[in-house]
């Protein structure tokens, strides 16, 4: 899966696809820092931002918490927590009507802010995902330029 | 599957009857959450990120207590 290889200097330094880990890590939350080979960062971010969006669901009951029409401008935090919100998003639409919406404060607010910082915390690893991919980059143009490899 | 159905639908359907004090130990966990994250991305050593963690939830809970008591403190005197 490497997008480049360099081998100056004996120094193999392979470069990955910045948008491609930059999707991975909203498609599953640590998986970008986990296709970089961070995988005990992506260990801490995947538990960390799932255990705190699905307990906001929890607190809140998926009616309550993902939910366009009465949250629409929340939502676009929850977005950012990747395809976790869509499946809550569908499994809030096929909720039989015996589960119609009732919002019941102040748990249904706090479910919200729980996913929506969920997703804004994936957010903040997305761009880390990608400044990362940025510098392995960078690291591997530099071993390609220099004869000694890249610069430590 | 079957058998994890009704568990789900208890856990993720119904929500939670939050008492009124209750609801501001909510904070601990989300502040834990921000903590952790933060700190993964900012530490170079994962092994300092518990220590760190703990350091900057510390700040927040303290920082979020004494914005509430100085707004409650600001309510009372103005009403």
């Amino acid at each position: 899966m490497s997008r480049a290889e360099s081998t100056a200097g004996g120094v193999v330094v392979r470069t990955r696809s910045a948008p491609l880990a930059g999707a991975l890590a909203w498609i599953v939350p640590g998986l970008g820092h986990w296709y970089l080979g961070h995988r005990r960062r992506a260990l801490v971010f995947f538990v960390t931002i799932v255990a705190t969006f699905w307990g906001g669901v929890a607190l809140g009951g998926v009616k309550n918490t993902v939910n366009i029409p009465e949250n629409g401008a929340w939502f676009a935090a929850q977005l950012c927590a990747g395809t976790q919100t869509l499946a809550a998003l569908m499994w809030s639409k096929s909720t039989p009507g015996l589960l119609a919406y009732q919002s019941i404060y102040p748990a249904s607010d706090l479910a919200v802010v729980y996913t929506s910082i969920a997703g804004l915390l994936n957010l903040l690893v997305i761009v880390d995902v990608l400044v990362r991919s940025e510098a392995r980059a960078q690291a591997g143009g530099a071993a390609r330029a220099s004869p000694r490899g890249p610069a430590p | 599957m079957s058998d994890l159905s009704p568990l789900l639908a208890a856990l993720f359907l119904e929500p939670v009857r939050v008492a009124g004090g209750m609801r501001l130990l909510l904070l601990l966990p989300l502040a834990a959450s921000v903590s952790v994250v933060y700190k993964t991305i900012r530490c170079d050593d994962l092994s300092e990120v518990p220590l760190e963690s703990l350091k900057l939830w510390a700040t927040i809970v303290t920082g979020m207590l004494a914005v509430g008591v100085a707004l409650l403190a600001g309510f009372r005197l103005l009403l």
